[in-house]
């Protein structure tokens, strides 16, 4: 039976879209530091929220796969809307799908899919990012409650989400956990705004919690364990992350390849100098290697359906690296046009910078590698 | 109400490009897309469908890989997905192409309107619409601008002239060719897109075979005509220095503009 192959359609389909209705008002959103609404309503009515959501909550069911094929394409167009998508659709709403209760995900999952409840995704404090660890916003158990106090900071979508995933320390057990924090919780309030070089338009805000009563059945993880199916989860959201430097990459490596071939000095095009073909050249060898990495990341499905911590790492460190690199050499590319906001050139940069940091420094994440080499036998 | 909409799959690109040597289409490194008018033919029959209610049926004549226009399609929201498909059908002329979706729409049968594109961005004729109708035998409108009423019954339009446009009342069934004026083409929904791709896919192929049609009448032995050489003609430009007062000269620029057309 002769069908479409369904990813090759999702990305011409998603790539037109892109192309004729974010990638006009980028520049806006940068410049304004705008939350661009009207993206997360379009995908709603057009399904896309719901892709990696099961069918029987109206979701597509897909697979992480499809996700980073859609997040390729629309980051090159616009990284901060890109961020904002992967959150719902491999962050927050997979830890409702496998920790939360039935009645919580039929609340939840089909608000998601037509695009009332988004999520933010909460763990990082003023005085403690990287170390999970340390965490200080508490949970007091006070009957059928949790009773939360902290502050979170530089979170995407803080002022826009309806749902806040909020990792924590719980005070009975001194564990490390995450609940659901709805955002009419009374003593919730969205603190500042963030300024940020680049990814202007993620709307991130510090979240404060003064004495926010969560009831129980809110709770996705606490006690022994938890950590560890927390971090299976973001072994996922890494190659999320890592298509979105991908997709900064490549389309700052087209506009430079197609500049390089329009743009002459003493007569002949800048391609034709071979300066300029040793630096495309090594950034197309970048390019390719990424998209292997993240793909084949992609399609790792190891551990119950997620990417090993390698594979996903590794996708993820190399592509942000790569997509810094390829940005700030298609900039050169451009000469001092790179440097005016006229092109998108800078603006790229400043993206990809911003994903080194966006879920974890890549540093940090070097740590994971070694740990996994350490225990490693040779 | 029963809407059948022809989908024409083409090569993504304006400027078609030609291999000087062999003649044929470069379609190389071209991606393929849904005919940008047939987008609004496809808009055109959903908005009609929201109204009235019925099936939007899409067909399209093409290779294997013309099952993304399909598909595309699909994601747009028709109910459901023709592929004309064989040996037999390739190189049809527009007369052969018209005949074969002719046959089809006779197949899928109680038809109350036909929705065409008016022109193909590689083909470029806009005579398969009217050769269409024609061989149907049943009335068509063409370069439709805006459609003001549909019912069961009767279609009222605007379509396009030289100088302006005309208003007319049709009964149907009909056929009309539309113009991109017409609607502003929605997004395929990614849920719908997935499906599509599904086993179970509302998408038929049908061969000649299930046309009941011979070889002789489809594709490169059913063409009428014979294409004897293709070329990209070559653009010149046409220099020329008007004389005389700035009066005169306004007035002999304002000539040749009317008579090119131009305004
Ligand atoms: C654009 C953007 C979006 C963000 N979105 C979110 C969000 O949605 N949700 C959220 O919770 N957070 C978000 N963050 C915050 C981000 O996750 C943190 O900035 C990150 O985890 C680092 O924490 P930190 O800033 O406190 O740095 P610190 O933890 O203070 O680290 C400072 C430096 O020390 C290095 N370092 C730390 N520990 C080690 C170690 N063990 N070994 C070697 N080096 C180390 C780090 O790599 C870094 O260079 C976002 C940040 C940015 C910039
Ligand atoms: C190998 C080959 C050989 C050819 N040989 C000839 C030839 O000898 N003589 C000749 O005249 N042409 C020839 N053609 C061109 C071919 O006939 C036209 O592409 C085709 O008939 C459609 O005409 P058009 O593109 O001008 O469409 P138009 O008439 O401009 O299209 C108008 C509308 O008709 C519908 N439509 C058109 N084609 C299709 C389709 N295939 N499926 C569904 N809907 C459709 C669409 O709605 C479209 O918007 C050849 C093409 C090929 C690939």
């Amino acid at each position: 039976m002769l069908r479409s192959n369904v990813e090759e359609l999702l990305k011409q389909c998603t790539s037109r879209f892109v192309k004729s209705q974010i990638m006009p008002q980028a520049r806006k959103w940068d410049e304004n530091k705008q939350y661009p609404l009207e993206n997360m309503k379009k995908f709603a009515e057009l399904g896309l929220l719901g892709l990696r959501i099961p069918k029987k909550y109206g979701g597509s069911g897909r697979g992480l796969l499809d996700a980073v094929i859609v997040l390729e394409q629309i980051a090159k167009a616009d990284a901060s809307t890109a961020v904002n998508l992967h959150v719902q659709l491999n962050a927050s709403p997979l830890f409702v799908m496998l920790y939360s209760g039935e009645e919580v995900k039929r609340k939840l999952l089909p608000a998601l899919v037509s695009g009332k409840a988004l999520f933010s995704m909460a763990q990082t404090e003023p005085e403690v990012g990287s170390n999970l660890t340390e965490l200080r916003t508490l949970a007091r158990v006070e009957g059928s409650y949790y009773v939360v106090n902290g502050t979170k900071t530089m979170i995407t979508m803080g002022s826009i989400a309806h749902v806040h995933l909020v990792y924590l320390r719980f005070d009975d057990d001194n564990s490390i956990g995450c609940l659901l924090l709805e955002k009419e919780t009374k003593g919730f309030s969205v603190g500042k705004s963030e300024n940020f070089l680049g990814l202007r338009g993620l709307g991130s805000t510090e979240l404060v919690f003064q004495d926010c009563r969560v009831p129980k059945e809110n709770l996705l993880l606490k006690g022994p364990g938890s950590l560890r199916k927390m971090l299976t989860l973001f072994n996922g959201t890494r190659v999320g992350l890592a298509s979105i430097s991908l997709g900064i990459a490549g389309a700052a490596f087209e506009e430079a390849l197609k500049y390089s071939k329009l743009r002459t000095i003493s007569g002949k095009p800048l391609i034709a100098f071979q300066g300029l073909q040793w630096k495309l050249a090594d950034m197309a060898i970048t390019l390719e290697a990424m998209k292997h990495l993240v793909y084949s990341a992609a399609k790792d499905t190891k551990l119950n359906g997620f990417p090993d911590q390698f594979t996903s790492s590794a996708a993820r460190i190399f592509s942000s690296e790569g997509a810094i690199k390829i940005a700030n050499t298609a900039l050169d590319i451009f000469g001092g046009y790179g440097y005016s906001k006229e092109f998108p050139m800078e603006r790229y940069l400043r993206e990809a910078k911003g994903m080194t940091f966006v879920g974890g420094t890549i540093d940090v994440l070097r740590n994971a590698i070694g740990s996994y080499l350490s225990k490693k036998n040779m | 109400m029963q809407i059948v909409v022809t989908i024409k799959q083409v090569p993504d690109t304006a400027e078609i490009r030609i291999d000087p040597k062999t003649g044929n289409l470069i379609r190389e490194g071209v991606e393929s897309i849904i005919n940008p008018d047939d987008r609004h033919a496809i808009e055109a029959a959903l908005q009609i469908r929201e109204k009235l209610g019925g099936s939007v049926t899409g067909i399209c004549m093409g290779p294997p890989q013309a099952i993304d226009a399909i598909s595309e399609a699909l994601g747009l929201g028709i109910d459901k997905g023709i592929l004309l498909m064989d040996n037999y059908f390739a190189g049809a002329d527009t007369w052969a192409t018209s005949f074969t979706l002719g046959r089809a729409v006779e197949k899928i049968g109680d038809c109350d309107l036909i929705i065409c594109g008016h022109q193909a961005i590689d083909g470029d004729t806009a005579q398969v619409g009217p050769q269409l109708a024609e061989y149907l035998n049943i009335p068509q409108i063409t370069y439709v601008k805006d459609i003001e009423e549909a019912t069961d019954k009767k279609i009222v339009v605007k379509c396009m002239t030289d100088k302006g446009y005309e208003r007319i009342e049709c009964p149907l069934p009909a056929l009309i060719t539309v113009m991109r004026q017409l609607n502003e083409p929605r997004f395929p929904r990614f849920d719908w897109l997935i499906n599509a791709c599904r086993e179970k896919a509302p998408i038929e192929t049908w061969n000649a075979a299930d046309l009941g049609v011979k070889a002789s009448q489809v594709g490169l032995q059913g063409s009428l005509t014979n294409v004897i050489n293709t070329f990209s003609p070559k653009f010149e430009r046409r220099g020329e220095i008007l004389e005389g007062t700035a009066e005169k000269t306004v007035k002999d620029f304002m000539k040749i503009l009317e008579e090119n057309k131009l305004i």
